[in-house]
């Protein structure tokens, strides 16, 4: 199975733009939205393989957004990428259902990993 | 059995302790999620430029201009990371002294920027309506941004996206006024369960509803020295 299509999910637009083309030059096809109005109608259009979540973009709070595209993209992975180092926050949005958790700033390289373990239904625990 | 004053205010103090550094957690801990968010466009800026060079080796006119481009975004991202900067250290000095002479827009304004991204996650525009270069009043300002840190955080609960919130700040002759408006018949019920209340007391100020808003008035101290 093909899994290429990825959801970037921030309102930091000079952000998602950068990964995005970076993404792009790795063979990934990439959709971004700025909100969570935005990250749900893309959805409606196609559902992706991996979406990458900022937790506070406008609209839905992060939980709420969280929910939201599991309810909608149930087989999609989400994978939280942010600048809140909080543990309690990255623990409780696993426990909701997020699949992985990356802190911004990170290597690329480390994205990919990550991309490539979720595509390959290996869960973060197991490659630690 | 009634508490003795001296144990009454001791208890006051403590309290007002723990509430300011629960406030200078909560703005540290938004400023510097921001601070990891624009090294992260850094990074990634940074990284698309070695991407670009290390992927077309062939390079072009077109390559070229889009090195350029993102160069300059990350020239951007710096100065945009160096004035946040500029503010957090600004902000942290405010607690140099427990009074001091200050610029009252100025606070306003710093801790509203620190602030923008609790605001931008539910689209909430401040708008500061200040008529002149400033208003140099002696007191506490770190208090002073905790009363309206509070009161926005207040006002975030009943409004809804895309609201604004006015402030304005007046002087009079033996007062400053600074008055907090929002979009609609949006208005804050001043109760005693208000986080601030103690904070407004402190610092000799009082509270007030008002027809369209809430109003803080401040004794005009000047020239602390």
């Amino acid at each position: 199975m093909i899994c290429d299509k990825v959801l970037l999910i921030d309102d930091e637009e000079d952000f998602t733009a950068t990964l995005a083309e970076r993404l792009k030059l790795r063979g990934y096809d990439v959709s971004i939205a700025g909100t969570s109005d935005e990250a749900l109608s893309s959805i409606r259009e196609g559902i992706p393989n991996i979406i990458f979540m900022d937790l506070q973009v406008p609209g839905l709070s992060s939980s709420d957004l969280l929910s939201a595209l599991k309810k909608a993209a149930p087989e999609s992975r989400i994978i939280i990428l942010t600048g809140n180092a909080d543990e309690t926050i990255k623990q409780k949005t696993l426990d909701q259902g997020a699949y992985d958790f990356i802190l911004k700033p990170f290597k690329i390289k480390e994205v990919i990993n990550r991309i490539i373990d979720a595509c390959q239904g290996r869960h973060p625990s197991q490659t630690e | 059995m009634p508490v003795k004053a001296d144990t009454h205010l001791k208890q006051n103090k403590e309290y007002m302790m723990s509430e300011q550094l629960k406030f200078i957690a909560a703005i540290l801990s938004i400023f510097t999620h921001e601070l990891n968010n624009h090294s992260s466009i850094m990074n990634e800026s940074a990284g698309l430029v070695l991407d670009l060079i290390e992927i077309k080796k062939d390079s072009n006119d077109r390559d070229l201009e889009q090195i350029s481009s993102v160069t300059g975004g990350i020239t951007g991202q710096v100065k945009k990371t160096t004035a946040l900067v500029k503010y957090l250290n600004r902000f942290a000095h405010r607690l140099d002294a427990p009074l001091s002479n200050y610029n009252i827009y100025e606070v306003i304004e710093e801790l509203v920027k620190l602030i923008e991204r609790m605001l931008n996650q539910k689209e909430i525009t401040v708008e500061m309506d200040f008529a002149d270069d400033g208003i140099i009043i002696f007191g506490n300002p770190s208090i002073l941004q905790y009363i309206i840190f509070s009161i926005i955080k207040d006002y975030l609960k009943c409004l809804k996206n895309g609201d604004d919130i006015i402030i304005n700040v007046l002087k009079g002759d033996s007062a400053i006024e600074i008055k907090f408006q929002a979009d609609g018949e949006k208005k804050i019920i001043i109760n005693e369960n208000m986080d601030c209340l103690e904070a407004v007391k402190q610092i000799g100020a009082s509270i007030a509803g008002v027809n369209d808003g809430l109003v803080i008035t401040l004794p005009l101290i000047v020239n602390g020295n």
